[in-house]
C-alpha cells in the first residue's frame, strides 16, 4: 500500500465510522426558512403561535445524507428584547415543535423543542422543522417591537 | 524498509485517532423571533349589571348613574389620550311576552370618569353622544369608565314577570 | 287582605341590565385597518378577555367622522350611501361574520376586498362594526316567582380603508379662531380634505404667552374625510390673565397608526391673538 493511499483510507474509515458532519460525501446543513412572529400582542394577553401556523411559525430545513440519523438541538430564547432594556418573556411547551421528512406542516409530528430530537432524514436526505411558542406580555408591557433569535444545531449521530 | 512500514502504520493509527473529532461536528442556523406590542386596541368590559330590582306596580324605580349601587358599569381601554365617541341606542320600553313597561333615560342616567370611583363621575345624558378622552396613561391605566342608570315606570296594573330590553353601546375612535 | 296585597305586589321585576352576572370583555385590534389593491386582504383580531363566552357578529357599514352644527364631532353612519360615495361597505367582506369566542381565546377576522371591475383610482372606506353579546344568565324559579333575565350588546367600530392605485391627501384650513370661553379656551377649526384619500393626522393647539413660551398644549388625533368644522374647549385652569397667542398646527404625524399607512401631506399652521381674562 502506498503512503498516500493508506492515509486516505484511514481518514475515510474514521469519518464513516464516527458519523462526522459529512457522510457518504453529502455535507449536513441547516437553514432557517421562516421567522417566528407574534404578530399582534397586547398587554396582559398571552399570544400563542401554533407550530402549524404556516405564516408565523418558525421554520428550518435540514439537508444531509439519505436516511441518516441526526441529533437536533434548539436554543430557545427566554425572552425578546426591545430598546431601552425592555423584555418580553417567551414560553415553549411540549407540543411547540413539529418535524416531518416532507415539507408538509399539516402532517408534522409534534415534539418538545426544549429537549434534543433524534430523527432520520428522508430518502432524499431532508428534514423539515417548525416551531411555535407563547409570548407572555405583562399588563404594563410597553408598546413596540421586540426581537430575539432562535437557533437550531444539527449533527449526525453516526447511525 | 521495516522502519518505514512502522512509521507509516503509526501515522495511519494517529490519523484514525484524530478522525473521531469530526464525528461531533455540528452545523447551526438561526431565525429571528419578533413580537409587536400594541397598546391602541379598543376593548370594552362589562363590570356589573344595571338592575332595577323589584318594582312595585305603580311606583317608578330610578337608578342614578352616580349613586345607584345597581347601576351598570362599563370599562373601556384604548390608546392613551385618544378621543372616543360613545353612542347609546336606548329602548323606550321593556317587555315580557305581550306586556311592556316604559323606561326613560335622563340627565342623571349616564356618568363617566377616567379614574376613581363612581361617586365622582360626571353626569351625561346617554341619549346624546359622549365625546371624551381615554385616560392619558399606559396600560393598564388607559381606561375610561361609564355607568348607566335609568327609570322604569310600572303601571298600577303591571303584570308580573321578567321584563327585558337591549341597550347597545357603540364606541369608536374619532381620529381615524 | 294583607296576603292578597302581598301577592298582588309581588312584583314586576324589571331587570333591565347591561350585562350578565359574569363579566365579559372583548378586545378589537387594530383600530384602523388598511388594505391595498395588491393584497386585497386585511386582518382583525378579536380577543375575549372576560370569563364568559362572547357571541360576536361582524358587519360593514359606510361611515366617517363628521361634525354637527354645534361643532361636536361624531361618526356618521350611512346605511345606504349614495352611488358617488367612496363606500367599500358593499364589497369588503369579513369572514367569519358570526362567531362565539370562548374566554381567553382569540378569533381572527379576515377581510376580503372584492372591488367592482374598473374601480377608479382612489381611497374607499367602510367601518367594521363588531357587535358582541355576553352569555345570558340562566333564569331560574317557578312562574309565581319574580325572575330576572339579562341582555347586553356592545358595538366596537373601527375604520377600514382600501387604497387603489395612487392616493394622496391634504387639508385646507377654512377657519381658525380662538376665544376665552370663561374657564376654557374655545377654538373653532374648519378643515376640508384635499386629494383622493382621507387625511389622518393630529391637531395641535398651543397657547403661547407674550414671550412665546408654550403655557398649554392640546393635541387631538384628527381624521378629515370630507370637511370638519370642529369646536374645541380646553380647560384654562390656572392660566393667568393676559395677552396670548393661540397657535394651530395640523400635520400628518400620528403615533397610534403604522407609519407605512400614513399619507404624508404638508402641515398647516395659523396663529391668532387671544386675550385671557
Amino acid at each position: 500500500m502506498r503512503w498516500g493511499s493508506a492515509v486516505l483510507a484511514a481518514m475515510v474509515a474514521a469519518a464513516a465510522g464516527a458519523g462526522g458532519a459529512e457522510a457518504q460525501g453529502r455535507p449536513l446543513s441547516v437553514s432557517g426558512a421562516n421567522q417566528l412572529t407574534f404578530a399582534a400582542v397586547f398587554p396582559g394577553v398571552p399570544e400563542m403561535v401554533s407550530r402549524t401556523d404556516a405564516v408565523n411559525a418558525g421554520a428550518f430545513q435540514v439537508r444531509g445524507a439519505n436516511t441518516k440519523e441526526v441529533l437536533l438541538t434548539f436554543t430557545l430564547p427566554a425572552m425578546l428584547s426591545a430598546a431601552g432594556g425592555r423584555s418580553l418573556p417567551l414560553q415553549f411547551g411540549p407540543n411547540d415543535g413539529g418535524w416531518n421528512t416532507q415539507n408538509d406542516l399539516a402532517t408534522a409530528r409534534a415534539f418538545d423543542p426544549r429537549v434534543n430530537l433524534v430523527v432520520r432524514t428522508s430518502q432524499q436526505g431532508r428534514l423539515f422543522l417548525w416551531l411555535g411558542g407563547t409570548a407572555l406580555p405583562s399588563a404594563t408591557q410597553a408598546a413596540g417591537a421586540y426581537t430575539g433569535t432562535l437557533t437550531l444545531t444539527a449533527a449526525y449521530t453516526g447511525n | 524498509m521495516r522502519r518505514r512500514r512502522v512509521l507509516r502504520a503509526a501515522a495511519v493509527a494517529a490519523l484514525a485517532l484524530l478522525a473521531p473529532v469530526a464525528a461531533f461536528a455540528q452545523v447551526t442556523a438561526a431565525v429571528g423571533v419578533s413580537a409587536t406590542i400594541s397598546t391602541t386596541a379598543l376593548s370594552i368590559a362589562q363590570q356589573s349589571d344595571l338592575d332595577f330590582g323589584a318594582a312595585v306596580p305603580g311606583v317608578p324605580v330610578t337608578v342614578n348613574a352616580r349613586t345607584g349601587a345597581t347601576a351598570g358599569m362599563y370599562e373601556i381601554h384604548g390608546a392613551r389620550n385618544a378621543e372616543i365617541a360613545i353612542t347609546m341606542a336606548l329602548p323606550t320600553q321593556l317587555s315580557t311576552g305581550f306586556w311592556t313597561m316604559p323606561v326613560t333615560f335622563g340627565n342623571t342616567s349616564g356618568c363617566w370618569r377616567r379614574q376613581g370611583g363612581q361617586n365622582g363621575c360626571n353626569f351625561w345624558n346617554p341619549s346624546t353622544v359622549l365625546v371624551e378622552r381615554i385616560r392619558n396613561n399606559n396600560p393598564p391605566n388607559n381606561q375610561f369608565l361609564v355607568w348607566i342608570g335609568g327609570t322604569v315606570t310600572p303601571s298600577a296594573a303591571q303584570h308580573t314577570g321578567v321584563y327585558l330590553a337591549n341597550i347597545t353601546m357603540s364606541v369608536v375612535y374619532t381620529g381615524n | 287582605m294583607r296576603r292578597t296585597l302581598g301577592i298582588g305586589t309581588a312584583l314586576a321585576m324589571a331587570a333591565l341590565t347591561l350585562g350578565p352576572l359574569v363579566s365579559w370583555a372583548v378586545l378589537v385590534a387594530p383600530h384602523a385597518v388598511f388594505i391595498d389593491a395588491r393584497t386585497r386582504t386585511g386582518l382583525v383580531y378579536l380577543i375575549n378577555t372576560g370569563t364568559s363566552a362572547e357571541e360576536i357578529t361582524v358587519e360593514t357599514r359606510f361611515g366617517y367622522p363628521d361634525t354637527d352644527s354645534a361643532g361636536g364631532i361624531f361618526v356618521r353612519m350611512i346605511d345606504e350611501p349614495p352611488a358617488e360615495a367612496p363606500s367599500a361597505a358593499g364589497w369588503i367582506r369579513p369572514f367569519p361574520r358570526r362567531v362565539v369566542v370562548q374566554p381567553g381565546e382569540r378569533q381572527v377576522i379576515r377581510l376580503l376586498a372584492q372591488p367592482p371591475a374598473g374601480l377608479p383610482e382612489g381611497e374607499y372606506w367602510t367601518r367594521l362594526v363588531v357587535t358582541s353579546r355576553g352569555a345570558q344568565v340562566a333564569v331560574q324559579g317557578s312562574d309565581s316567582v319574580v325572575r330576572a333575565g339579562i341582555s347586553l350588546i356592545v358595538s366596537t367600530i373601527i375604520s377600514v380603508t382600501y387604497r387603489n392605485g395612487q392616493v394622496q391627501t391634504g387639508i385646507r384650513l377654512d377657519e381658525f379662531r380662538a376665544d376665552d370661553g370663561g374657564d376654557s379656551l374655545v377654538a373653532w377649526v374648519g378643515l376640508t380634505r384635499q386629494g383622493n384619500a382621507a387625511y389622518l393626522g393630529t391637531t395641535w393647539i398651543r397657547l403661547r404667552d407674550a414671550a412665546g413660551r408654550v403655557v398649554r398644549e392640546w393635541e387631538t388625533p384628527t381624521a378629515v374625510y370630507y370637511s370638519l368644522h370642529r369646536r374645541f374647549a380646553f380647560p384654562l385652569d390656572s392660566v393667568p390673565p393676559g395677552a396670548y397667542t393661540a397657535q394651530l398646527e395640523v400635520s400628518t404625524a400620528r403615533s397610534d397608526l403604522p407609519a407605512a399607512n400614513i399619507l404624508r401631506a404638508a402641515p398647516v399652521e395659523q396663529s391668532n391673538p387671544v386675550e385671557i381674562r
